[in-house]
């Protein structure tokens, strides 16, 4: 062995040598402190595991050949016991250049070897290699605690808006109408947002003159700021409450005005009336809005509301009441266009066809029957992405006769 | 140049002018725009479908234009047209056949 000359060490490594000979361990117990190190000594492999369980270390030297234990059964001990995430580099010191034998030593996950006699650079490269190794794993550490701190806080941020959209879901869907009968009319609605907030929103408020007003709101584009702005409309409508045709016209330049002082390019396309049920008749707007359907028995036919502009984008746009009947049995479909534009994968578009189809072969069953296949029909052109628009649609049946006769 | 007045000939490239293509579209109209056209000429027969948003560029468009300007719009497909109807904007954007029928009708 040579003199030896120690090099500048930046971290005391912890270092454990096993080895049966003392004379052995003392030598290498000398250099090893003498390059910067911590050094502690176990004469056997059952004793290097016991300390090992007890304090830290960074490098192990080991002998291979000990009685009891040897180095290669000490090494696989040692790295089961540890997990992945631990460092240690493992050293062994054998007499035989035996590849066979490193190569076992090498699975049982030994990182270098001293070929006994070694020499002085040999220990050296070993101290600075598991030196570096150390360096390079501490900052991986570090590294990776600073990126799960990170992890977590972006976390717990999405978790923080997702219970708002939750919370705002529920509220947006707190404002959908009631199913069922209210009054002479029976109500059904099918609304399925295209993300968690939809554009779109339905409702019915039933008036103190009999009968009830319905309206149904697809306000540009998706996602919060849509649902934000029909559930302002929503409400805004509501507020306004029109009880005439005429009051249905007013509402709508107010919102027109409304939309249009905010300045911004936001504007909704709505489809309202009023319906009333003894009279048999209905009056309708539609402000950019597909027409409804009307089913009479299986005879479908769509009422020649007159379209008007969408709400939000001309100050000087107006809107025409139209009125038509709406006898007994008979059944109100308004839809938004999400529903008629739904596609399949081949790009085949829902439409009006295929709607007004599954009205009419629903007309002698419930109404609950007609909106079930519908839906079943929409969801199985659904992609894994959900719906690419907001689907909403509104039933309103007329059981006036049925309400008289009870 | 057609007679004496300066037709703008947009044609847009979008097959689908919705929520995703909109804002790129804005962007390339917005210079296009700045020195309020008084007559323009949209082609749509590269587009295939519109939905709300992009819709609603076309109306932002026409917003833009200068005071008595016109718009009109060539190679509408059937959809197009329809929600072209539906929202009556058929009767602010000059909806035409033939791109020879929109100059005239323009110029």
């Amino acid at each position: 062995m040579q003199t030896f000359q120690s090099s500048p060490v930046r971290y005391h490594l912890e270092v454990l040598v096993v080895d049966d000979d003392d004379l052995m361990s003392d030598v290498l117990t000398v250099h090893l402190e003498a390059l910067g190190c911590n050094v502690a000594c176990a004469a056997s492999a059952e004793e290097a595991l016991a300390l090992l369980a007890r304090k830290p270390v960074d490098l192990l030297v080991t002998d291979w050949q000990m009685p009891g234990m040897d180095g290669i059964e000490l090494v696989r001990h040692v790295r089961a016991g540890r997990s992945e995430d631990s460092y240690l580099h493992v050293v062994m010191m054998t007499a035989r250049n035996d590849e066979v034998v490193i190569r076992r030593a090498m699975e049982a996950g030994v990182d270098d070897f001293f070929f006994k006699p070694f020499e002085q650079v040999q220990l050296e490269l070993a101290v600075q290699s598991a030196q570096r190794n150390r360096l390079l794993h501490r900052r991986l550490q570090r590294r990776n605690s600073l990126l799960e701190v990170a992890h977590r806080r972006t976390r717990e941020a999405l978790d923080r808006v997702r219970a708002d959209l939750d919370a705002a879901t529920a509220l947006h869907a707190r404002l959908l109408p009631a199913e069922g009968l209210v009054g002479a009319l029976n109500f059904r609605h099918l609304y399925r947002p295209a993300a968690m907030l939809g554009g779109d929103s339905i409702g019915v408020s039933p008036l103190r003159e009999g009968g009830a007003l319905f309206f149904l709101i697809d306000v540009r584009g998706h996602g919060v700021p849509a649902a934000l702005d029909s559930f302002h409309l929503h409400h805004r409508i509501k507020q306004l409450r029109p009880k005439s045709p005429d009051d249905l016209v007013l509402s709508l330049e107010s919102i027109n005005r409304e939309i249009l002082d905010r300045g911004d390019d936001s504007y909704a396309t709505i489809a309202c009336g009023i319906v009333r049920p003894e009279r048999e008749e209905c009056w309708m707007v539609c402000a950019g809005h597909p027409r409804p359907l009307i089913a009479v028995g299986n005879e479908v036919l769509t009422p020649e509301v007159e379209y008007g502009m969408a709400v939000g984008w001309f100050d000087n746009a107006s809107w025409k009441p139209t009125r038509f009947a709406f006898p007994p049995g008979a059944r109100l479909v308004l839809y938004s266009d999400g529903v008629t534009e739904c596609s399949n994968s081949a790009g085949e578009q829902f439409g009006v066809e295929r709607l007004v189809r599954t009205l009419a072969s629903n007309a002698g069953k419930r109404i609950r029957d007609f909106v079930g296949a519908l839906e079943l029909g929409l969801l199985a052109r659904r992609s894994s992405a959900g719906f690419e628009d907001d689907i909403s649609l509104l039933v309103i049946e007329n059981k006036i006769l049925e309400i008289q006769s009870a | 140049m057609t007679g004496n007045t300066q037709i703008l000939r947009i044609l847009i490239q979008h097959p689908r002018l919705d929520a995703a293509a909109a804002p790129a579209f804005r962007d390339e109209m917005t210079g296009t725009f700045a020195n309020r056209p008084e007559r323009v000429l949209i082609d749509l027969g590269q587009v295939e479908f519109i939905d709300s948003t992009g819709l609603g560029v076309l109306v932002s468009l026409m917003k833009q234009m200068g005071p008595g300007g016109r718009i009109a719009v060539v190679g509408a497909n059937a959809a197009v047209r329809r929600l072209f109807q539906i929202t009556r904007l058929d009767t602010l954007f000059v909806i035409c056949d033939t791109e020879e029928q929109a100059d005239a009708i323009l110029g």
